[in-house]
């Protein structure tokens, strides 16, 4: 029995309350709130139109996000999977579009907003799930071979496209999504190790390329960075050099990761303190980042190890009740859509601490739910509705439930 | 994979290994956060503070400098200064957006207390960059209309308060100016090496106790001359700090913690301002020093020296211009002529040679030598002051008449070394007397210093030159004061005490005995007799010192010198008063003087109708000016007549030696190198009156400044 039968079904049967994922709403609901304390505590200190974020955060994008995580949670998800294709199709045209200059509004030196609010990358993160979904349950592809291309195709396509805007970290997560959801989807081993070789020594290309110069003469670093620079864009190249060599650049390329670093150390087991937190307060922490891809070093600073460690277990208990909910799910599709999520949800959640704590290279990437942003509040509480809706309506095809 | 509605095979496992596998990687996360957050966070918090916690040295009051009776030689007085706190003033955007800001605040207050600006744009510039969380001191010295301008302007001056500096004020003017010295603005990098803190001193500034810590100073004085340098350690106290915030811009946010500075200790000298001003007084119109030493103690009542300079003129800060005024004057009015102006004795030290000549039986008490106007020593003929001699004299008349033929001979009978050598060291010649500032050593010749320095062996012209103060030795006026305060004590050396306890000021008027002449009472007798009628005998050569009423035993002299090709005269007399159980010691000497018996003897009258004869003709000591209060000053004395007695009271108090720390060691060596600036010579040559040589050879000149003259 659902939420949404018919009126006059309801009114004759007794009243059932939907079979709600509470770990799920308990945990989110705690994350939104950590987010609003912290997002209010960033900017602060601020004056002008950026204290503006945190009332826009607490009265717009988070009423908007919590009617998505509605709206997708209540329909059923097979609906939502069955028509992923249009879905798909929308995020596509929305990221090419956004490549057209005069239309996408660039940004710290990338095109990623369309009418400047709206991040076409984030409708594509959701749009991913459904279709891969659909790709790996639904479509009449019937050679496991050419179904494991396809999905990589499909998760490549608009990775790509946001790779090139260029937005590294949100492309991150495609492929992390793809990889695990052929992983639950039963995809060979043979064709995932494959893929992961793949990954492995494209990755370590990349970093060859990057490393090996700075240890060449100087004259050969000269020609073999002509070539290297015409692939790899300058800030990766050096926050990875900053990654690799902590005391390059300490106050250009690396300030943000040594700064983060000290906020989040410095918070001892205890923290300094709600609205507290010096490197925020004195802007060693910039304004630009603290309310967004470096929010947790303001709740590491503020709320110390106590805080920080009850925040991963609000995460945690958010990726296991997803995950779990998925299991309890007969019905591969539903599955395939809480590891999507999940996949989804825990490459932004992992990159984005470890590269406040300094184990990761800087990555702009955010942190679901505390971090600010319009579309990705919004698009992260969609895709948790999705899961939520794995849940709820499982029962429809879970004989035993 | 299949498109039924069951799980395909595994899918379950897989599932679950991918739940593990994120959980696994959110422990991992928090395992780095317990590194960080727990494990390594003092070092983080090291780091933060680090970047941004500043050190600002905050100035402690300075000690005053005080004489014997409390009176205020040297003390402090605010000035109020509108300082600027950029901090408040920063403009978003540029930095000149902030200079401008800034700037246009400065006009507007310039405007209200009506003087120009004293800080231009490049001012503000510079100390953006260098001293940006500290405040910018934009307007000094305000008085009370600029002072009530401020505090009435009716709108809010934003980011614009008042700061109080303290300065030096030296409520006597130029009083003893050469003893207190001067202060400049402090800079951190000539300070001394700084005392280690002691623990409980130690506290979250680090190291505090070291100067050397701070990242930013405040407006500091230190002592660059006489007392003020001498025992700048004491009387600047140790500088306070605060902890300051300052924000990624390097702004101040908020001062964290400050811990209030040690004032510094008062100094008290044994100086009496009343005699000081008396000696000050009588060496008026003269170039000279004069000395007054308490003949019980040793405490010296007054070393002045003259000329002398405004110390108001170094306050708050000393202008390039006057200085080199100061130091291009040809009176050299910045000599502390009392302790570093180095002069041939002369005649005051012929005691000297009859008391070893007595006291050895050289020369009986009543046996003549006969003076019939000069004295042959091989080709040289030495005239004696008198041009057709004295006729027989023995010593008592030789000391009244200074016969210069009577101290000759006695001291080639008696031979210059060991014994007369010895004398002159023990009673401190060629040694700077430790007083708590720099003194000189004068040059007390000797066989083995004439071979060295001018490859020659002591002759007896050296020997005869020696007994009458010329020649090669030379002594600044306190060593000779001291040597008659020996005189004055029967033979007994006493320490001579510039500054009391600077920790506590207790009064020291402890007599402390340091050595001993051993003259023998006889000796003494017969010599303080013969001084006596240096002032009171019809031909004494002092007779003009003589005040009745009052009795003086003293000696002049004459010491002869060269300045360039001309033959000057240095006038000194020393003097005991009473004659009888002396209370105080006297030592003057007038530069470029006609002779000892009129130049110094007027001085030495003068000072001491101040002293003792208020009634008698003189301009008696003016009124002191009113002291200023202090909480510790004990009641001041204004009287002058009583300053020598009040002395002796409470002589027994033990307290510890203080002076000697901080007195330099003497540069023996320029003493030695203008020793050598001429031979003997003997020139014929008529004498003056008093003159007591009358071929010198030209003797040290007035040392000032150390020189090297090539032989």
């Amino acid at each position: 029995m659902s939420l949404f039968s018919l009126p006059e079904q309801r009114h004759e049967s007794h009243f059932r309350m939907p079979r709600l994922n509470w770990v799920l709403l308990l945990c989110t609901a705690g994350l939104l709130c950590y987010g609003v304390l912290f997002v209010r505590s960033a900017v602060a200190v601020r004056v002008g139109p950026v204290h503006d974020i945190w009332l826009k955060m607490l009265f717009q994008w988070i009423p908007l996000g919590i009617i998505a995580h509605v709206i997708c949670a209540a329909i059923d998800y097979r609906k939502w999977v069955d028509n992923a294709w249009l879905l798909y199709v929308g995020a596509l045209i929305l990221l090419i579009l956004v490549l057209i200059p005069g239309i996408g509004t660039v940004t710290m030196g990338a095109r990623r907003w369309l009418f400047g609010i709206f991040q076409p990358s984030e409708a594509a993160k959701f749009a991913l799930v459904p279709s891969l979904t659909f790709l790996l349950t639904r479509s009449a592809i019937q050679s496991e071979t050419r179904r494991f291309w396809a999905t990589l195709f499909a998760a490549g396509l608009p990775a790509v496209l946001v790779l090139i805007q260029p937005d590294m970290g949100s492309s991150l997560p495609f492929g992390v999504a793809a990889i695990a959801m052929l992983f639950v989807a039963g995809c060979a081993r043979k064709l995932l190790l494959r893929l992961v070789l793949c990954g492995v020594l494209f990755v370590s290309v990349f970093l060859g390329a990057i490393l090996i110069p700075e240890s060449l003469p100087p004259e050969k670093k000269a020609k073999v960075e002509q070539v290297t620079d015409k692939f790899i864009f300058g800030h990766w190249k050096d926050r990875i050099l900053v990654f690799a060599f902590p005391d390059r650049d300490p106050l250009g390329a690396g300030w943000n990761k040594r700064q983060s670093e000290i906020a989040v150390g410095s918070g001892g087991i205890w923290g300094k303190g709600y609205m507290k937190g010096t490197q925020n307060i004195l802007g060693y922490l910039p304004a630009s980042v603290s309310s967004s891809d470096f929010i947790f070093s303001v709740v590491a600073e503020e709320t110390g190890f106590a805080g920080s460690l009850l925040l991963l277990a609000l995460f945690g208990g958010l990726l296991g009740s997803i995950s779990v909910s998925g299991l309890l799910c007969r019905d591969p599709a539903g599955r395939l859509i809480c590891t999507g999520v999940c996949a989804i949800l825990f490459t932004h959640i992992f990159i984005n601490l470890a590269m406040t704590i300094g184990r990761m290279p800087i990555t702009g990437i955010p942190l679901p739910l505390i971090s600010y942003g319009g579309t990705f509040t919004i698009s992260t509480l969609a895709l948790l509705g999705l899961a939520h809706n794995v849940a709820i309506h499982r029962s429809a095809a879970d004989p035993f439930a | 994979m299949t498109r039924t509605n069951s799980q395909p095979e595994g899918s379950g496992l897989r599932a679950g290994l991918l739940l593990a596998a994120m959980l696994g990687a959110l422990v991992y996360l928090a395992a780095c956060l317990y590194q960080i957050q727990v494990r390594d966070s003092h070092l983080y918090i090291g780091a933060q503070n680090q970047t941004s916690i500043r050190r600002v040295r905050l100035p402690a009051t300075r000690g005053r400098i005080l004489d014997r009776n409390g009176l205020i030689l040297a003390d402090n007085r605010p000035r109020y200064c509108a300082a600027f706190y950029l901090d408040e003033l920063r403009a978003p955007g540029r930095w000149s957006n902030t200079v401008a800001r800034v700037s246009r605040q400065m006009d507007a207050v310039a405007a209200i207390l009506d003087r120009p600006r004293e800080i231009e744009d490049a001012g503000i510039w510079s100390h953006l960059y260098r001293r940006r969380p500290i405040p910018l001191i934009a307007f000094r010295d305000l008085d009370e209309v600029a002072l009530a301008r401020l505090a009435e302007w009716p709108q809010p001056l934003a980011g614009v308060d008042l700061f109080v500096q303290q300065d030096r004020v030296y409520p006597y003017g130029d009083l003893a100016c050469h003893i207190i010295g001067y202060v400049g603005k402090g800079n951190p990098t000539e300070k001394p090496a700084p005392r280690p803190a002691t623990p409980e001193e130690t506290d979250n500034f680090g190291d505090a106790g070291t100067d050397a810590d701070f990242d930013f100073y405040l407006p500091d004085l230190t002592g660059r001359e006489g007392i003020e340098k001498s025992f700048d350690a004491e009387l600047a106290g140790r500088g306070g700090g605060a902890l300051l915030r300052i924000d990624a811009i390097g702004y101040k946010r908020e001062t964290l913690e400050a811990r209030a500075p040690m004032p510094g200790r008062d100094v008290v000298l044994t100086l009496d301002v009343a005699v000081q001003q008396a000696a000050e007084r009588a060496l008026e119109g003269h170039r000279g020093a004069a000395v007054v030493l308490d003949a019980r103690n040793g405490d010296i009542l007054a070393l002045a020296s003259a000329p002398r300079y405004d110390l108001s003129t170094f306050v708050p800060t000393l202008s390039g211009e006057v200085w080199r005024t100061l130091l291009n004057d040809p009176e050299r009015p910045l000599i502390n002529r009392a302790v570093a102006g180095v002069y041939p004795p002369g005649s005051v030290v012929k005691p000297v040679v009859a008391l070893e000549a007595l006291t050895g039986g050289f020369i009986g008490e009543f046996e003549t030598v006969h003076c019939n106007g000069a004295y042959h020593i091989g080709k040289h003929r030495i005239r004696c002051a008198s041009r057709w001699g004295h006729g027989d004299v023995a010593v008592r008349r030789a000391l009244a008449a200074s016969c210069n033929p009577y101290f000759m001979d006695v001291a080639l009978r008696m031979g210059y070394e060991p014994r007369l050598y010895e004398a002159y060291r023990k009673l401190g010649f060629g040694t700077a007397p430790v007083i708590g500032i720099p003194t000189r050593s004068g040059l007390l010749p000797s066989d083995a210093w004439k071979r060295r320095r001018q490859h020659d062996a002591w002759r007896a012209g050296d020997t005869a030159y020696a007994s009458i103060g010329q020649g090669f030795l030379s002594a600044t006026p306190l060593q000779i004061a001291r040597y008659m305060l020996t005189i004055a004590n029967q033979g007994e050396i006493l320490e001579t005490r510039l500054v009391r306890d600077p920790g506590t000021g207790m009064p020291d008027t402890a007599r402390r005995v340091v050595g001993r002449m051993d003259w023998s009472p006889a000796a003494l007798r017969a010599v303080l007799e013969g001084m006596t009628d240096v002032v009171a005998s019809p031909h004494g050569t002092g007779r003009r010192a003589a005040i009745p009423g009052l009795t003086i035993a003293g000696k002049t002299g004459t010491a002869e010198y060269r300045e360039k090709g001309e033959l000057r005269k240095h006038a000194w007399m020393i003097a005991q008063v009473p004659a009888e159980n002396p209370e105080a010691v006297f030592a003057v000497i007038c530069e470029n003087a006609d002779s000892g018996g009129h130049a110094a003897a007027a001085v030495l009258r003068s000072l001491l109708i101040q002293m003792y004869r208020p009634d008698l003709g003189h301009a008696p000591a003016t009124p002191l000016p009113p002291a200023v209060e202090g909480a510790n000053a004990p009641e001041p004395v204004a009287g002058s007549a009583n300053a020598p007695v009040s002395a002796a009271e409470g002589a027994n108090a033990p307290v510890p030696a203080a002076e000697d720390a901080n007195a330099p060691e003497p540069a023996a060596e320029d003493a030695e190198e203008t020793g050598e600036a001429d031979g003997v010579t003997a020139e014929p040559e008529a004498g003056a009156e008093d003159a007591s040589v009358e071929i010198a050879p030209p003797a040290p000149v007035l040392e000032l400044e150390p020189t090297e003259v090539a032989p």
